[in-house]
């Protein structure tokens, strides 16, 4: 195995820590020579790389900065990086001077998206849970509070009083330390002001192999130890904790909060997914009405992933049963989960409306019904429109290429609200390309394509993807990735080392991982590209019953934002237009050309959002565009 | 209504290091970050030389990541990035109608150099900006060496950016080198503009570059004559690169070690070359005040540790690779471009504050004229060189000519508008007189016009030409000058300074150029030479001789021997037809220039002899089995770049520059022939015979056609098109009335 390194700093060389000779915390081979970082420093570094928080504009307050990770915050974050101390004049850079016992009410609540300390509430002098749950409060909502803090067996012990150093030194660990904390009793000492986990492993955190990469030795992965990190995310307004205050127990049970209503999603569709993903992008942003699916998609289990009840109806043409007993008891299905869920509205995706699903709405009137309708329908599918009669509520899901619609949804937009395109992760969620490229395998430098064709029923297209990989392939140092649903069997990769197949859901959040994509313009798909801003080569599925991806895909290539190549093009013209994906001023091009599109009418926002706010909302008013 | 960008740069897009890659850099992030930005160039004091837009810059214009502005645009940037503080020293000569949310100076350099000398005046910095985008300025250091040169009390309406305008590498595009052992004899290397101060004192070059050929191998991009001046001898183990704005990732990735010391009268603020060289991941060795900024990304020492220090990395590999993964970490973490578009959001106002650019057309450039001005009575060469580069203008620009040449109706068929302007001679003027009547012309036609550019193409300069363009020191004022000179055109190099750039348009038979102007090429920018076509714009074969009514199967030998007012050809011309015409399968096409006089008498000396005018001539020229030529500029260029054979007579009147020298290169390096009017008459038969011979011209044609040659105009048109939207501030406009 190669040799550990700094995952802050890229040194190899290690040596021992530094502290008073009689200190309980010297080890050895763990400081790294280059940027003087300890396990912990490593393992945060870690945690943020891996999490994406390295870039965006963070808010950030360091205490007691070390220089390992404060350079690098200062680089990436400017001025929003807030490094303090109480004794700002023993660092080589600009800190500021910041005591803990009496300046955190300047500070404005909920105003860090991350607080970082180690080794510091040991040392403060004062009372050190009053001081935690200051920090705390500084957390945004949903922001991280990150720190560690020195053990020693024994139990929790503090002397505020003047101890002599050597005193502190045995009682505590070190000289100028105030108190030690203890394994055994953290729950009811720092745990009774934090929401401390119970126990302690760093292999949740970050793979053990990586661990061992970066020089975090085992000794440190389990139980509450030196440089366990804890990373403590705040909650909620309302859920989050307040200040310390004495424990009075209600004189009653407080009354049962009443049941939510639910939200229950129903979906068709066989092998594909696009139904289920816009659905299922709506409801992970619904915040306080719980979710149910009812889907007939193989993809089920996508839903259970992310977390929520899914219930699978096969479609009659895979049972063989007879269509209007299928319907019947798709009816009563939706009825049961209805109950069960307690929902109060039901959510539809799917062009044509199942005879089951109007019945099932007929027989629970109070249930409210919206159909999420995506436009581009092919002309043939006119006849479905008359099933907007059971929907009081139709939402249209923008398309960026909606001006090229010519389908049958148009004339029936009076009656349809439009909201912003819909995906289920935004573009700002996705993972950073080192990160992405590191969890799929993929190396660094090289360049990297998605081929994303063949998961289709069109049999034209899968030939044809198997086509591209083979062409691609024979181009040197090109890697591929291929996404394989969970549905698909294994098969031998066509290269060795180029060709990955990787089972990914969602895959968007890796987007950042490829330089360039070949994909469908399925509207998930194209929607994804045009916010992400990958360089795409479209290959529209252009079987009849599709919705007109060839439309989408022109629209963007009129506008320099994504190539098109289609089937029946010929050998050269899939020559070239792999030639032209493969250059990267043209890639950049496209990027820019996408972020035109999707930076236009004041950025780019999720019609999932829109959606899951009229929801939890009203229908009414705001909200529909 | 005025047109938003979210981010308009202010920069003098000629810099040839550092300052414009990082520029780069900027620009395309912010255009990956769905940014719509804007590129307004500074002429700035401190290149004085005409230096071109760095590729760079210019290829990010091309690809449409950023947009062109001229200064008379109506616009708001929610952020104005002024880059580098020396190119708004001196007030801009012209107001702007720009306004801005943000306005910031990217100081790129410490106010003082290594002796302790000012390198600009803050204070006029600070005013002159604010005065033009009428709002506060922030100072943004690029690094901590910057920040600590400055005073500790601001000029008013001065505020300093709390954090560094850091330097960012987009890292795909520096590769990290691969993996490899250092073993004697090691690469030590180095790449800077050539310039002798980024080179040690003689005293310690040798410490920090080892003369030692077998233990060291030194290779340095951006170096050649000058450090031979600097130093006398070079060691036999240096190799100089020279200076290249591309593949200096494939130069760094060949090295071991990456060794940078330099004069102490230099004051480097960053060293971006130091950042490329992180970024490929190569263990560096710098002088130890570059600490600073560089941390424990590299190693630092004197020159006289510099052995000591490689040795200690050869003789333990693992220290090695450790060390240049660091140094490749330190770039990732700190300067890697995707931290960019975060800086820009945090400074910029937040996007609730202000309105965000919408999407939409960007408005089209305002019209803008440029005025080429050419000698020239008989000749065509200057306006048809003018005219090369007028039709390779993009369309917001307007060429009007003002010429003394005859030939004016070329300008005038390609639908310009044009200006005659006689020489003083067929007006048999008194030149005194005449000067004062062609200022006073010229005068009137540039107010009336308001040109952004002044191109000129003659060798000689006329007093009444400097006199009018003295009136109007804001247009930019463009000198084309040909090289071969005679001695006695000397008189005219003394102009050169009338004018913001001289371009001088390459020769092939450069080195047959000993005459005034060879030394001063490295004041001027050089281009390759000019075509009016490009040879691949011509006719095919079929159609020109179809247009031509030329049959197939007869060779067909073009006659293009001037105009013959300074330079009798008569007597060889008739020679060299007869013999042309003594073959029974030839025809003679004799090709008259539109300025000819009817009087000049060309007799027509049988069927196969035609006469014919044509112009461009060389659009035709596809048609030709051969041709016999005068020298001129033009014509020589044509026949040797469209792989004609030729024999060249040329004309050789004292007034003409050296055409003798072009005609004796072509035949010294097979790709032509020379034939002197007054040495070689009795040689017309076996001229006439090699030039028919097929063996003869294939090998003419396989020569002219192994050189790589693109065309200058192009280079021209795009250096015109690059200027004529410049804001100035290469001069005081305060110390206007008293200059």
């Amino acid at each position: 195995m190669a040799r550990p390194t700094c995952n802050i700093c890229g040194s190899s060389v290690f040596g021992d820590t530094y502290g008073e000779k009689d200190s309980a915390f010297l080890r050895q081979n763990v400081r790294c020579e280059g940027c003087g970082s300890l396990e912990r420093h490593r393992l945060i570094f870690e945690v943020l790389r891996l999490r994406g928080l390295l870039s965006g504009n963070r808010r950030i307050l360091h205490l007691a900065p070390e220089e390992c990770l404060a350079t690098l915050f200062r680089s990436r974050f400017g001025s929003r990086y807030l490094g303090a101390d109480i004794d700002p004049g023993q660092f080589p850079f600009a800190v500021a001077r910041l005591d803990l016992c009496r300046d955190l009410p300047t500070l404005a609540p909920a105003s860090f998206d991350i607080v970082l300390h180690n080794h510091v509430l040991e040392h403060v002098a004062c009372d050190y849970r009053a001081v935690a749950a200051g920090l705390h409060r500084l957390v945004k909502p949903g922001g991280l509070h990150i720190f560690s803090i020195p053990f020693l067996e024994g139990g929790f012990r503090e002397a505020l009083d003047e101890h002599i150093g050597t005193e502190r030194t045995a009682r505590f660990g070190q000289s100028d330390h105030m108190r030690i904390f203890s394994p055994g009793d953290l729950a009811a000492t720092l745990g009774s002001v934090l929401p401390l986990p119970a126990d302690y492993d760093a292999t949740r955190l970050v793979p053990a192999e990586r661990l061992l990469a970066i020089n975090v030795p085992e000794a440190a992965w389990r139980g509450f130890n030196n440089n366990a990190v804890f990373l403590i995310e705040r909650q909620e307004d309302g859920r989050a904790l307040e200040a310390p205050t004495p424990a009075v127990q209600p004189a009653s049970p407080a009354p049962r909060p009443p049941r939510p209503d639910g939200v229950l999603f129903v979906s068709a569709n066989g092998i594909g997914q696009g139904h289920l993903t816009r659905q299922l992008a709506v409801a992970r942003r619904l915040k306080h009405r719980p979710s149910a699916f009812l889907t007939m998609s193989y993809s089920a289990a996508i839903v259970r992933d992310l977390g929520f009840p899914v219930h699978f109806v096969p479609h009659h043409g895979l049972t063989g049963e007879e269509p209007a007993a299928w319907n019947d008891r798709l009816a009563a299905e939706i009825g049961l989960l209805l109950e069960a869920y307690h929902a109060t509205t039901l959510v539809y995706d799917v062009n044509f409306v199942f005879d089951g699903v109007i019945k099932a709405l007929g027989e629970h009137s109070g249930v409210q019904a919206v159909w999420i309708r995506r436009g581009m329908w092919p002309a043939h599918h006119a006849g479905y429109i008359g099933a907007g009669a059971h929907f009081p509520i139709v939402i249209e899901p923008g398309d960026y290429a909606g001006e090229c619609d010519g389908g049958p949804t148009v004339a029936d937009r009076a009656k349809t609200r439009l909201v912003p395109p819909m995906l289920l992760i935004d573009p700002s969620e996705r993972t950073e390309r080192a990160a992405a490229r590191q969890a799929l395998g993929l190396p660094q430098e090289a360049t990297v394509i998605l081929l994303d064709l063949s998961r289709s029923a069109n049999p034209d297209l899968m030939r044809f993807h198997a086509r591209l990989l083979d062409d691609l392939l024979a181009r040197p140092d090109l890697h591929v990735v291929e996404l394989q649903s969970p549905l698909t069997g294994s098969a031998a990769p066509r290269h060795p080392a180029r060709h990955h197949r990787v089972t990914l859901h969602p895959a968007y959040a890796a987007s950042l991982a490829w330089d360039a994509a070949i994909v469908r313009a399925s509207y998930n798909t194209f929607h994804e590209t045009i916010a992400g801003g990958i360089p795409t080569l479209f290959v529209p599925d252009e079987s009849p019953d599709m919705d007109r991806q060839v439309d989408r895909a022109r629209w963007a290539q009129a506008r320099g934002a994504a190539l098109l190549h289609r089937v029946e093009d010929g050998e050269t013209q899939r020559a070239a237009a792999l030639d032209r994906l493969l250059r990267p001023d043209i890639r950049a091009g496209l990027t820019a050309a996408c972020a035109a599109i999707a930076g236009a009418d004041g950025g780019w926002r999720n019609g999932a959002e829109t959606l899951a706010r009229m929801l939890e909302g009203s229908f009414d008013e705001g909200g529909a565009e | 209504m005025s047109t938003a960008l979210d981010v308009l740069f202010v920069a003098d897009v000629r810099f040839e290091g550092g300052t414009s890659t990082a520029l780069a850099v900027e620009i395309r992030t912010a255009a990956r970050a769905g940014l719509r930005t804007g590129l307004l160039a500074i002429k700035g004091p401190l290149l004085g030389l005409p230096f071109p837009m760095h590729p760079d810059l210019r290829r990010l214009i091309d690809e449409g990541l950023i947009e062109r502005i001229d200064p008379d645009m109506r616009l708001h940037a929610r952020l104005v990035l002024i880059h580098h503080p020396t190119i708004i020293e001196n007030r801009p000569t012209r107001p702007l109608s720009i306004t801005a949310d943000r306005l910031l100076v990217v100081l790129h350099h410490p106010m003082y150099d290594g002796y302790g000398r000012r390198q600009y005046d803050l204070d006029r910095v600070v005013a002159h900006a604010c005065d033009a985008f009428g709002s506060d300025v922030f100072l943004a250091p690029v690094s901590t060496v910057v920040r600590d040169s400055l005073p500790r009390r601001l000029p008013p309406y001065a505020h300093m950016l709390e954090e560094d305008w850091g330097n960012l590498i987009d890292l795909d595009d520096w590769a990290a080198k691969p993996a490899r052992q250092p073993a004697y004899p090691v690469v030590i290397g180095r790449h800077s503009r050539p310039d002798p101060l980024k080179w040690p004192t003689a005293e310690e070059v040798l410490l920090a570059y080892p003369a030692d050929g077998a233990r060291f191998r030194v290779r340095a991009l951006g170096a050649d004559a000058f450090l031979a001046e600097k130093y006398g001898t070079i060691p036999p183990n240096w190799e100089l690169v020279p200076f290249t704005w591309d593949d200096v990732p494939a130069f760094l990735g060949t090295l071991d070690f990456y060794v940078y010391f330099h004069d102490p009268a230099w004051s480097e603020a960053f060293g971006r070359t130091i950042l490329e060289a992180l970024a490929t991941g190569l263990v560096v060795i710098l002088p130890p005040h570059f600490a600073l900024l560089f941390g424990r990304a590299a190693v630092y020492g004197e020159p006289a540790d510099v052995e000591r220090l490689i040795d200690g990395f050869v003789s333990d590999p693992e220290r090695y690779r450790s060390q240049s993964e660091q140094a490749r970490r330190f770039v990732e973490n700190n300067h890697d471009a995707a931290i960019y578009a975060d800086r820009l959001a945090r400074i910029m106002a937040a996007p609730d504050e202000a309105v965000a650019p919408q999407g939409g057309l960007f408005p089209a450039l305002p019209q803008r004229n440029v005025l080429f001005a050419s000698s020239n009575g008989i000749g065509v060469g200057h306006l048809a060189q003018q005219l090369a580069i007028a039709q390779r203008l993009p369309p917001g620009l307007t060429p009007v000519f003002a010429t003394m040449s005859y030939s004016m109706k070329a300008a005038v068929q390609q639908g310009y508008q044009a200006h005659f302007l006689p020489h003083h001679r067929i007006l048999d003027a008194d030149p005194e007189d005449w000067n004062t009547c062609l200022a006073e012309e010229l005068f009137e036609l540039i107010a009336h016009l308001r040109p952004a550019v002044f191109a000129y193409d003659a060798t000689a300069v006329f007093e009444g030409v400097t006199r009018a363009l003295g009136a109007f020191p804001d247009i930019f004022k463009i000198w084309v000058r040909r090289p071969l000179w005679r001695e006695c055109h000397r008189v005219f190099l003394d102009f050169s300074d009338r004018f913001d750039a001289v371009i001088e348009p390459g020769e092939l038979a450069e080195t047959f150029d000993h005459g005034p102007t060879a030394a001063c090429r490295k004041e001027t920018f050089l281009v390759p030479p000019v075509l009016h076509l490009d040879p691949a714009e011509r006719m095919a074969r079929e159609s020109a001789r179809a247009a031509l009514d030329l049959p197939e199967g007869m060779t067909v030998v073009a006659f293009q021997l001037g105009s013959g007012a300074n330079f009798d050809m008569r007597e060889v011309r008739g020679a060299l037809l007869a013999e042309v015409l003594r073959r029974p399968d030839t025809i003679a096409l004799e090709i008259r220039s539109p300025i000819t006089p009817e009087a000049a008498g060309l007799e027509r000396l049988g069927e196969r002899h035609r006469v014919v005018e044509l112009f461009p001539s060389f659009r035709f020229s596809n048609a030709f089995d051969a041709a016999i030529t005068a020298a001129g500029y033009n014509t020589f260029h044509e026949q040797v770049l469209g792989a004609i054979p030729t024999l060249f007579v040329p004309n050789e009147a004292d007034e003409m520059d050296l055409q003798a020298s072009r005609a004796r290169w072509a035949e010294l390096t097979g790709r032509g022939w020379l034939m002197r009017r007054d040495y070689d008459l009795g040689f017309v038969a076996a001229h006439v015979e090699r030039l028919l011979d097929p063996v003869e011209r294939e090998s003419v044609v396989r020569r002219c056609r192994s050189i790589a040659w693109t065309n200058g105009a192009r280079d021209i048109a795009r250096y015109v098109e690059d200027h004529a939207r410049i804001v100035r501030t290469d001069w005081d406009i305060t110390k206007l009335g008293s200059l």
